[in-house]
């Protein structure tokens, strides 16, 4: 489905945010990708989803491709109608319209007026909260409602592929496990996810293949199971030797002047992960 | 009391025609997020191209041509150089569009020379008595149709998809796109739709009781300008209510002014930013401007 191949991406020329990154999410396929701040988790997606630009970045060697047909030179509007959608981080929903508009701004791609109605039943069954609240600002909702509405208005223009950064970031966690069984039933529907987030407890259990992005590189990849039960993942973003913790997910530490999308180098200490083997 | 109903008709019609160029300016500003300030020469485009033209081609027609050159100057500015500077600093950008207006402005002034053109309005210098209210034919249709292009403007930003599109594109650019809004396709329809807006302004704007076209109209649709300001630039609410508010102030200022002799003669004219100054003072994002706007 997605093929992100030797992808290599600076900002401002100078910082290298990604260096050769590859991956693939197969054919109904849920990728996670795990990186602690700063690692190019978010560069990824912006790669992707074609919003580099916007934020001064710019790719400069590699390829994505999207059943074969690269994307990577279209602008972020065209590559929505290949049916990749990304739900961004923070929700960025449109605070001053209603939950209504909302959606109907999310359906601005869709190819005809009967999968507009599709998706719009679809959104509806995901997330009755949004047919009662349908004629609120969105601004109005609560967080985990942002991200109910965030994700159906992605929904809206019956993506292939949806690339979620970071979905539980500021949730409760009830509302976190809502999101992964939403994400989960979205993924049941057929729909490809890549998952971007740092609660790996979550993002393993969900996904079926997993990468770990490292100062801008991929430092293991492998199934999501192989994964979650490698010691490194287990102590950086699992706890300690931990079998399947709650929420609270310990991050490695950021004091260790890690690598931002603004490039600063950062000590070796998190860098041990086994380079990996494709 | 007749008196006061006509200078209070007269300046809600000077109003509504106020409030179509406030309107294209926040159509504008809020999917460029520029402040055009080449309206005025949009505005005194579309009522040359009509003055020019309505002899041979009939009134209709030069109406129709007017205001499709107006908003086929308005995308072209958008185009070519908006566009182009988009990543620029918003003062480069303002500059810029300064400079636009002086170079088409200059130009039809050398074409127009002294003259004072008439648009061929069908209406002349009718006047009409509305109520036993004395009102000119040209200012009643000018809010008649005002009023219609506003209400159909209004709709179209609430229930069609451009509108859904320029709405969410003004409230987060980068959201939008990801949701697969075309940000240049709604940047280029808006311009168009302002140009528009700004030439059927021009068409009013020169008919009765003012003598025709001359070039001293673009200072009139500058009063426009602090209209958008006034309204909150980034709400076409603002814009109307502002629109009315200052066209009617300016008119009575300027029918009442030999009992405002102490502020001089002509305080008709700077009424507008009176207003405008007033207001901010109070409400420093305008009548309904939203706070966080930052961008000139």
């Amino acid at each position: 489905m997605l093929e992100v191949a030797d992808l290599s991406v600076s900002y401002g020329g100078a910082v290298q945010a990604l260096r050769k990154v590859s991956l693939q999410v197969p054919e109904h396929g849920v990728l996670t990708v795990l990186g602690s701040n700063g690692a190019g988790k978010s560069t990824l997606l912006r790669a992707v989803s074609g919003t580099l630009g916007r934020h001064g970045g710019r790719r400069d060697s590699g390829t994505i491709t999207v059943d074969g047909a690269p994307i990577h030179k279209q602008d972020a509007a065209s590559i929505v109608r290949t049916g990749v959608v990304q739900v961004p981080e923070g929700r960025r929903v449109f605070g001053r319209m209603t939950v209504e508009d909302n959606l109907r701004a999310g359906a601005a791609a869709a190819r005809s007026r009967a999968a507009v109605a599709r998706a719009r039943e679809r959104v509806n069954e995901l997330f009755p909260i949004l047919v009662s609240r349908s004629r609120q600002p969105a601004a109005l909702l609560s967080g985990g409602e942002q991200q109910m509405l965030a994700i159906g208005r992605a929904l809206m223009s019956d993506p292939r592929l949806l690339l979620l950064d970071e979905p539980s970031l500021g949730l409760a966690p009830m509302m976190i496990q809502r999101v992964g069984e939403i994400v989960a039933e979205i993924h049941k529907q057929g729909v490809c996810v890549v998952l971007v987030e740092q609660n790996a407890t979550m993002a393993l259990a969900l996904a079926d293949t997993a990468v770990v992005l490292d100062v801008g590189q991929v430092s293991l990849a492998g199934s999501a199971a192989a994964l979650a039960a490698s010691e490194q993942v287990q102590r950086l973003y699992l706890g300690h030797g931990a079998q399947a913790v709650g929420p609270e997910v310990i991050r490695p530490d950021s004091t260790d002047g890690s690598v931002g999308d603004d490039g600063r180098e950062r000590a070796a200490g998190t860098r041990t992960l086994t380079r990996w083997q494709p | 009391m007749s008196t006061f109903l006509s200078l209070l008709f007269n300046g809600l019609a000077v109003g509504a025609v106020y409030a179509l160029i406030a309107l294209g300016f926040v159509i504008i500003f809020r999917s460029s997020e520029v402040l055009n300030f080449a309206h005025g020469a949009i505005v005194l485009l579309g009522a040359y191209v009509v003055a020019r033209t309505h002899d041979s081609l009939g009134f209709a027609g030069a109406v129709v041509l007017g205001v499709a050159a107006a908003a086929a100057m308005a995308a072209l500015i958008e185009l070519l150089l908006v566009r182009r500077l988009r990543n620029a600093p918003a003062i480069s950008l303002t500059i810029m569009l300064l400079g636009v207006d002086i170079l088409i402005t200059t130009d039809l002034t050398r074409r127009m020379g002294s003259d004072i053109l008439g648009l061929g309005h069908p209406w002349g210098a009718d006047v009409v008595s509305l109520g036993g209210v004395a009102i000119s034919a040209n200012r009643l249709i000018a809010f008649l149709v005002a009023a219609v292009v506003i209400a159909g403007l209004f709709a179209a930003f609430r229930f069609t998809s451009w509108g859904v599109a320029m709405r969410a594109a003004a409230e987060d650019p980068e959201a939008a796109q990801l949701m697969g809004i075309r940000l240049g396709r709604v940047a280029l329809t808006s311009w168009l739709l302002a140009g528009a807006l700004a030439a059927a302004a021009g068409l009013f704007l020169t008919g009765s009781p003012t003598p025709g076209l001359e070039p001293g109209i673009r200072t009139v649709a500058f009063a426009a300008f602090p209209v958008a300001v006034l309204g909150g630039l980034d709400s076409p609410g603002g814009a109307l209510m502002a629109g009315l508010l200052i066209g009617v102030s300016e008119s009575l200022a300027a029918g009442y002014q030999d009992d405002l002799l102490f502020l001089g003669r002509g305080i008709g004219e700077v009424v507008p930013y009176i207003v405008m100054v007033v207001v901010l003072l109070i409400r420093p994002s305008g009548l309904a401007g939203t706070k966080e706007l930052n961008r000139v």
